[in-house]
């Protein structure tokens, strides 16, 4: 486990400034509250209620369910231990996002790029684990679950920087004011970002889908 | 407008975050540029791949866990393992100190009846630290310390196998929930990968 790390990352986010928030009420408020009074069962709805979100963000960065389930773990305990210093500069499931986005950052900058690209060829294989369910047609499942194994590997294969801007805009359809507070950068870096990775996912993919058809391994 | 700078302003066209005049040149030069035509229509298809990825479940005791180990004390600012790291190194330090939060459970755990001696233990370890001590308020003897493994599929856990430790493989802590020891399900919401964790179970006295 990565504890340190995602430490450094939950700490850096305390310090939260948020302008944009000003007159508007957070969903989670309530809980909040609760929860810096100490109640645990407040804190333990939050995490009921932003957990989906939290680890598909992750999952998506690292492209490992196991190391997924770990940092998101890791990305709660840092947002507990840090949570007394939340006060609502932001909304809380920013600030949520940026726990775990800096947890994921962090944790994937230990794993390493090579160990990233064995994960990628790995969840290759097994790409079955994140088809939807009760598909209409097998060969449609088929070529769908290939094809969302190709955008995955597209994404791992992107730097750091330029796949968190895009899961963050695309996948998980956070706004760019969102972004710039989460990875705390102006709003025109994470639009100059999201372009950049698009572009090289469109490129990552013609290639992916060349070396397949043409049975070369990438 | 020439291409190049057409060229560098697709991703903007297809947010529509260009102004209108800009839009509007765009427009036009994808009227007569084929490479640009095709170009914003890979990247409006990359996005919708992008889009159409299915979400992933999380795992459906996540929230369990997290709780379970704050529970434990691993949230707390100035824990044990932050004192133990400086010594120990992390890599020791954290399963030490997630193992002494867990003992710290058990000593405020709920004793089982005198009745009912049979039950089971878990405490958390480092996955390399030789015999595992365990020593639960609840046990009512000191058991032989052995390492062991379950094998895949057959997690039994019983008065049959008093004294034996065992690794921890990812479906024995569900049926640790059934196990008879009052605090099982809290305890063994704490363990799951396969090193992570030491179990032992013992007969009456």
């Amino acid at each position: 486990m990565s504890c340190e790390v995602v430490e450094a990352g939950a700490a850096a986010e305390v310090g939260v400034t948020s302008e944009a928030m000003a007159g508007i009420v957070d969903p989670d408020a309530e809980l909040i509250e609760r929860w810096q009074a100490g109640d645990t069962r407040a804190f333990e709805t939050l995490v009921r209620r932003h957990q989906r979100r939290v680890f598909s963000l992750v999952f998506r960065m690292l492209g490992n369910r196991e190391e997924a389930e770990d940092v998101t773990q890791e990305a709660f305990l840092a947002l507990h231990r840090h949570g007394h210093r939340f006060r609502g500069e932001a909304r809380f499931s920013t600030f949520v996002y940026r726990v775990a986005a800096n947890a994921a950052l962090n944790r994937r900058r230990a794993l390493g790029r090579r160990r990233a690209r064995v994960d990628a060829l790995a969840q290759r294989q097994d790409a079955g684990d994140d088809l939807p369910s009760g598909p209409r047609d097998p060969e449609d499942a088929a070529s769908g679950g290939q094809i969302q194994a190709r955008v995955q590997q597209a994404l791992l294969d992107l730097p750091a920087d330029l796949r968190a801007a895009v899961v963050l805009y695309d996948i998980e359809g956070q706004s760019y004011g969102d972004i710039a507070q989460t990875l705390r950068i102006p709003e025109g870096t994470v639009k100059s970002r999201i372009h950049r990775a698009r572009s090289a996912l469109r490129d990552r993919l013609r290639a992916l889908a060349r070396a397949e058809s043409e049975g070369v391994e990438l | 407008m020439n291409h190049t700078r057409a060229r560098s302003l697709l991703g903007a066209y297809l947010e529509r975050d260009l102004a209108a005049a800009e839009r509007n040149e765009v427009a036009t030069h994808l009227l007569i540029c084929a490479e640009c035509t095709r170009e914003l229509g890979e990247l409006g298809e990359t996005v919708s791949l992008l889009r159409g990825l299915p979400s992933p479940e999380p795992p459906p005791y996540l929230a369990t866990r997290v709780m379970a180990r704050i529970a434990a004390g691993e949230a707390e600012p100035n824990g044990l393992r932050r004192w133990l790291a400086p010594l120990l190194g992390p890599a020791l330090a954290a399963p030490l100190a997630a193992g002494a939060a867990a003992l710290v459970v058990f000593a405020f755990a709920p004793r089982p009846a005198a009745e009912a001696p049979s039950g089971v233990a878990v405490a958390r370890v480092a996955p390399a630290a030789g015999p595992a001590l365990l020593i639960g308020p609840t046990v009512p003897v000191a058991t032989r310390v052995e390492r062991g493994a379950i094998g895949a599929g057959q997690p039994r856990i019983g008065p049959r196998r008093a004294g034996r430790v065992l690794q921890v493989p990812p479906a024995l802590a569900q049926a640790l929930r059934g196990a008879g020891h009052p605090n099982s399900s809290e305890l063994a919401a704490h363990f799951e990968g396969p090193h992570d964790a030491v179990v032992v179970s013992w007969s009456g006295r």
